[in-house]
């Protein structure tokens, strides 16, 4: 399968407006000041419309972590 | 100068005048069009026939189920929406005193306020990924002129505009816009008197506003026009100067 990790961090650093380098498995929702719940959207709209994907309210609602949000997104596109 | 060209433009209310009106002026625009209609299929019909990407469906926006199954339709087709036009509505006039145990004013509840929302809150992931989305809703004048017999009617008109202004706040973030229309006295058969051009003197204009008039607001709401507007009302009344029912 495809590794999506680069193309995640990527929209993840546009969303945020932080370096890529900044942008670990670790980066949380809770502990980053610039991963707001506006931000979070935007990650969202920016996830499916990159992937022709719909996450469900709770998986969007798990993402709370960047390593987090790779398996979740992994978990979508294998059902692809 | 096209407006709308390769935006999707979702229309509820599309058999209606308004509604008509509305995507006649978004095709001519260059408009990717999702008419929405719940009655009238010829009226619609007759709107499409040899036009290309104009996508017809029918749904009650009173019926969660069918919106949902909107959606999954029209996502499979298009991965983000950049317009949505809430025209759909019912106006009925109601005696103060009518005692229909409060049918009319749910009817009108049901409709005006909660089908839109739902339209709204169901759309607008969709729109999100946009980068400049428009929602825009139909209010009336009467949500602020105080009409006799049509006390349920402006309640929900009236809630669109306080809803529309919140709904502005939480999605012009995300880059939707969202503002409100409120046409005066249009040619329409939702004034089930044909005879609306005894009102005319009450308007400054000295005549009644045309599907047209209200199309050509919506048209500049939704494009490029009016990427800076965001959580407003427009009237378009002609300005009234004083509304008599008689």
């Amino acid at each position: 399968m495809k590794n999506i990790t680069k193309e995640i961090k990527l929209i993840f650093s546009k969303s945020l407006g932080i370096s890529i380098n900044e942008i670990k498995n670790t980066l949380s929702y809770v502990k980053s000041d610039k991963w707001d719940s506006l931000n979070h959207m935007k990650i969202v709209a920016q996830i499916e419309k990159k992937y022709k994907i719909q996450l469900k309210m709770t998986d969007i609602v798990a993402m709370e972590t960047f390593g987090k949000s790779i398996n979740i997104i992994n978990k979508y596109l294998k059902k692809k | 100068m096209k407006l709308l060209i390769n935006k999707v433009c979702l229309l509820t209310g599309a058999s209606g005048e308004i509604g008509l009106g509305c995507a006649k002026k978004f095709y001519e625009n260059g408009s990717k069009l999702i008419l929405i209609y719940n009655k009238n299929k010829k009226i619609i019909d007759k709107f499409k026939k040899n036009k290309i990407n104009v996508d017809v469906y029918k749904c009650d926006i009173t019926n969660i189920k069918e919106i949902k199954n909107l959606y999954k339709k029209i996502s499979k087709k298009y991965t983000e929406l950049n317009v949505l036009i809430n025209i759909a509505g019912i106006m009925n006039t109601a005696n103060f005193f009518s005692e229909d145990k409060g049918k009319s004013l749910i009817k009108h509840i049901k409709v005006n306020l909660i089908g839109n929302i739902s339209m709204i809150k169901t759309f607008s992931r969709m729109m999100i990924r946009s980068d400049n989305a428009s929602i825009v809703n139909i209010s009336s004048i009467a949500a602020n002129s105080g009409i006799r017999f049509l006390s349920d009617y402006s309640a929900t008109k009236g809630a669109i505009q306080s809803y529309s202004l919140s709904a502005a706040a939480e999605l012009g973030p995300l880059g939707v816009r969202v503002n409100t229309i409120s046409p005066g006295i249009i040619r329409s058969k939702i004034h089930k008197d044909n005879n609306v051009d005894k009102f005319k003197n009450q308007i400054s204009l000295n005549r009644i506003g045309e599907p047209e008039d209200v199309a050509n607001v919506a048209l500049f709401l939704a494009s490029e026009l009016s990427s800076y507007v965001n959580g407003q009302n427009l009237l378009v009344d002609g300005m009234v100067k004083k509304f008599k029912d008689k």
